[in-house]
């Protein structure tokens, strides 16, 4: 935490400060003229009270020092409390301190918190706010601007804290019910209906032992029961390693639903995510995205890296971080990056991408996908009005779509998705 | 409406204690005058007549006709009169009181005489000083009232209302009728202690003590001031909807009151007497020095003719076979008479006084130049001999300027010397140019040094140079120290570059190195480059590239 400390003149106490000059030359004419020592210290005493004044104020305000109290992360809708510890780290009181911290106007309004207050030697003093996190994203809190003076209003000493302090408020997640998205992944734990991805280790059951069957399901115990060859039946179980790539390129939404559409791109992966991780799925994210910490320097990358699909919460920890961060940019090209992005993905995995319009070239880019083995399931965030149409291209090549034009359409689209599963 | 908001008390408590400490100083000046007065009920009523005044004041204020207020005013006056007929009657014993009433009662014209005309003048300024300061106050002070409601057209003629323009203007009076008050305090204190005779002859004798009065004055008139400080930021806060803390208000009385007697009692140790006795040690001290540089010279000129007096006895010259040795007596050393002789701790008053003195006068010269640069220029603008010493105060200005800056910046320039890395804090901002550098620095200074003595050699780094890249270009012209020169530069890197802390071991080595660099470049440098050796190295520099 930088410390920058910048005397200020006063306009306001300039003028007592002019009257005050013009008393002191007085006094000290009459001080050395009548020679009454009680003038000199009456000249004194002035003298003193704006100097030391000045002299305490600046010395006092230097010592200031501060700390942020808040979670760093926190999900849609929450309200968390932000303390502020002004400490005055001095063995001077502060005699008046006007602290003002900036805010993000999507977090408060309005965007700043303010307060007057006086600190005494080694005294701290706590302030606390409520934030309103109803807008995803990455925000940076401060910085902290503090102001303090003397007595008579003849200097303001003014303080900048430069901020370090981020705070990240992840995007909405809706819960879904069920998505029913498709798999070729053996050997996972959601159960299947196709027979052909059976994991030896869940035993549902026996049946009787047919020609063709292999020795090594024999369940030997029940047959030597039943005194026939019995053979285990397992359940069919898929892994569902998903990796969904939001496309936040501008030129892929319409003008009107820009930041709308996006924003709701960015809901659906999140709950789409969330909704793996639930069931103890892989999940991972791409997008063309801007990620403030992909870099700023000319050399860095436009988009930031795709996370690999990873099960547990940390994985959607890191997911979610990343969908707070980003925000709509201008390219890459989405088909362009879905094809590079993919090219590191095992055979069989599921890609949900998520756009706004769908465009020709992606239509390409999800044949070629579908053609290299990867389930591919296309939602759009910025449905048009021939939306069937689209529909019925993409069936053509074997992938699902969904259209969601707001919020609901997610939770319906949960519930319908349940349905023919 | 209340007439008293509860924390003004505090505020119209102190006006009226100010206006009780110049009454009482206007009375110890009577008091000089006329034996057997007793100041004392007619201080208290100078505090009571304020109260009243401040109180009267804000009534009168809310009353809407202007006879209803005349009203007011008048019978407030002739209480304010009765009780200072009775007061001052009173202040001469009972005897005198019983006999002044019947006096009254014979000649009811005998009520009015110069002792209460006087007095009547000095409640008088003591009402009207109060009043206009107490109304000062509740001018810097926020609105009482709430504002329209927020959706309103007047709110926001309330918000954008011209309040800080006022402000500024009664800040100014505050401080114009605490320092009128001050004056009128000085005079009085000065009236009560001088004798005038003495002071018209310049021969006074200086006069001791704390004036009780004056200094309880001037104490309570700086708080009252730091409240109207505090009223104006309070204001300011208000209008911009800012939170303050409960406690401010509260800590500014008694941090404002604690700062003001601090600061009372510490000045208590500065003197109060201009002394010569700075002066006199310096002169004493330039004297000693005179003389003995005086004795030296002598020595000199002694020693001189004693040697061409042995050499004139060598060549054998006639006269010098009976001259005798040359001899010197040293001037008298400089007289020591008690008056002259100076203590040191009166040398060092007299040196913390002339320098209060001189800061002063420079700090009042330079506001008084800066405050009227517009004047300045233009009357110099107009020509004449007013406009000639315009100018001469502008350039003298601006020739000062100069100087300020350039000495300015020798200073930081002098006061920046990066702090070393790894050592931050606040104890390395202090008195950083004179602590003894760090090993880190040792080796930056090693190779900077080796610079220095490669690029009198004949081979000067460029400004594009890279470390690696010049000490490549320059060891391939040296026939000797290329080792020194890649160990120097190495260190150099990661000391400048790296987080690598030195130790004294790798140093020492370093130090030989850059010695043996030295003595080979100076050979170099010796010798004299061979010819067309500049361009060679830019030649395999460019290939290097």
């Amino acid at each position: 935490m930088a410390l920058h400390a910048i005397a200020m003149p006063d306009v306001d106490g300039g003028g007592t400060v002019s009257g005050l000059v013009g008393f002191w030359i007085v006094l000290l004419f009459l001080a050395a003229v009548l020679r009454i020592d009680f003038f000199f210290y009456l000249l004194y005493v002035s003298i003193g009270m704006v100097t030391l004044g000045r002299w305490w104020a600046q010395r006092g305000a230097r010592a200031i020092a501060y700390q942020r109290h808040y979670p760093p992360r926190v999900f849609w809708g929450e309200r968390p409390l932000v303390r502020l510890d002004i400490r005055n780290k001095g063995y001077l009181p502060v005699l008046w301190l006007h602290v003002h911290d900036s805010l993000p106007i999507a977090l408060r309004s309005p965007n700043f918190f303010q307060q007057a207050l006086s600190l005494l030697p080694r005294e701290t003093v706590s302030l606390s706010y409520q934030l309103d996190c109803h807008q995803r994203g990455y925000y940076s809190l401060g910085p902290l601007a503090c102001e303090a003076g003397d007595l008579l209003g003849t200097t303001r000493v003014s303080l900048t804290y430069p901020s370090a302090d981020t705070l990240v408020v992840y995007p909405k997640i809706i819960p879904l019910a069920e998505l029913g998205l498709p798999s070729r992944t053996l050997y996972g734990s959601l159960p299947s209906k196709q027979r052909i991805f059976e994991d030896p280790t869940r035993v549902v059951g026996v049946r009787d032992y047919t020609p063709g069957d292999s020795l090594r399901h024999v369940a030997w115990k029940t047959s030597a029961v039943l005194g026939r060859l019995q053979v285990k039946r397992y359940q069919p179980a898929i892994a569902l390693d998903t990796t969904i790539f939001v496309d936040l390129d501008k030129k892929d939404y319409s003008q009107m639903r820009l930041w709308v559409g996006t924003e709701l791109a960015i809901v659906v992966a999140a709950s789409v995510a969330s909704w793996l991780v639930e069931r103890r799925q892989a999940a991972g994210l791409g997008t063309n995205g801007h990620d403030p910490l992909a870099g700023q320097g000319e050399d860095a990358p436009a988009s930031p890296a795709t996370l690999p699909p990873r099960k547990g919460r940390d994985a959607l920890m890191r997911i979610l971080d990343l969908l707070a961060r980003v925000e709509m940019a201008d390219g890459p090209d989405f088909p362009t990056h879905l094809q590079r992005e993919t090219s590191h993905l095992a055979w069989g995995s599921t890609l949900v991408v998520i756009t706004g319009r769908v465009r020709d070239e992606l239509f390409a880019a999800l044949a070629r996908l579908r053609r290299s083995g990867f389930n591919v399931v296309l939602v759009s965030a910025d449905p048009s009005g021939a939306f069937q149409a689209v529909r019925q291209r993409a069936s053509s090549i074997g992938v699902p779509s969904y259209e969601v034009w707001e919020e609901a359409d997610l939770e319906r689209w949960g519930l319908a998705a349940r349905g023919p599963a | 409406m209340k007439v008293f908001r509860a924390q003004e008390a505090f505020r119209i408590l102190v006006i009226a204690v100010m206006m009780a400490c110049l009454a009482s100083a206007a009375t110890d000046a009577v008091s000089r005058l006329v034996s057997g007065f007793d100041p004392t009920p007619l201080v208290a009523l100078a505090f009571l007549v304020c109260l009243e005044g401040i109180a009267g004041d804000r009534l009168a204020r809310q009353l809407p006709e202007a006879t209803a207020r005349l009203r007011l005013r008048l019978a407030e006056w002739v209480v304010i009169l009765l009780l200072l007929r009775l007061v001052l009657s009173l202040a001469q014993g009972f005897e005198a009181f019983a006999l002044a009433i019947t006096g009254w009662l014979a000649r009811p014209q005998s009520l009015v005489d110069g002792g209460l005309l006087a007095a009547g003048l000095l409640l008088l300024v003591v009402w009207a000083l109060g009043i206009n300061m107490s109304r000062t106050l509740e001018a810097l002070d926020p609105e009482a009232d709430a504002p329209p409601p927020r959706d309103s057209a007047a709110y926001y003629a309330w918000l954008t209302r011209p309040r800080a323009a006022q402000r500024a203007s009664g800040w100014q009076q505050l401080g114009g009728l605490f320092l009128g008050g001050g004056v009128l305090v000085l005079f009085f204190s000065g009236a009560a202690r001088l004798d005038v005779q003495a002071v018209l002859s310049l021969r006074n004798p200086a006069i001791a003590g704390i004036v009780g009065n004056a200094l309880l004055y001037f104490v309570l008139g700086f708080t009252l001031l730091a409240q109207g400080h505090y009223a104006m930021l309070r204001s300011r806060w208000e209008r911009g909807e800012v939170e303050v803390a409960r406690s401010l208000a509260r800590r500014w009385i008694v941090l404002g009151l604690a700062f003001a007697l601090g600061v009372a009692v510490a000045v208590l140790l500065l003197p109060t007497r201009p002394s010569l006795a700075l002066f006199r040690a310096v002169f004493d001290a330039v004297w000693w020095a005179l003389y003995y540089a005086m004795g030296f010279v002598l020595v000199g000129f002694a020693l001189l003719g004693y040697l061409f007096s042995l050499l004139g006895r060598l060549l054998g010259s006639p006269g010098g076979q009976g001259s005798e040795s040359p001899s010197f007596t040293m001037p008298p050393p400089p007289p020591e008479t008690p008056a002259q002789r100076v203590a040191w701790w009166e040398a060092i008053q007299g040196f913390v006084l002339w320098a209060i003195i001189v800061a002063v006068l420079v700090y009042a010269l330079i506001r008084f130049v800066r405050e009227r640069r517009g004047l300045w220029s233009e009357l110099a603008g107009r020509g004449g001999p007013l406009g000639w010493l315009a100018g001469v105060i502008v350039a003298l200005w601006r020739w000062l300027g100069r100087v300020g800056a350039r000495v300015g910046a020798s200073w930081r320039a002098l006061a920046s010397r990066p702090p070393a890395q790894g050592r931050t804090g606040e104890g390395g901002a202090r008195l950083r140019w004179w602590r003894p550098r760090t090993l880190r620095e040792q080796v930056r200074l090693f190779y900077l040094l080796g610079l220095q003595e490669t690029g009198r050699a004949g081979w000067p780094r460029k400004a594009a140079d890279t470390p690696y890249e010049y000490a490549r270009r320059v060891q391939l012209n040296l026939d000797q120290g290329q080792q020194e020169l890649g160990a120097l530069t190495e260190a150099f890197v990661q000391a400048r570059f790296g987080r690598r802390e030195f130790g004294p071991a790798e140093v020492g080595p370093l130090r030989v190195a850059l010695r043996r660099l030295r003595s080979i470049c100076r050979r170099i440098a010796g010798l004299g480059r061979p010819s067309g050796a500049a361009d060679d190295i830019e030649v395999k520099g460019e290939n290097d590239g």
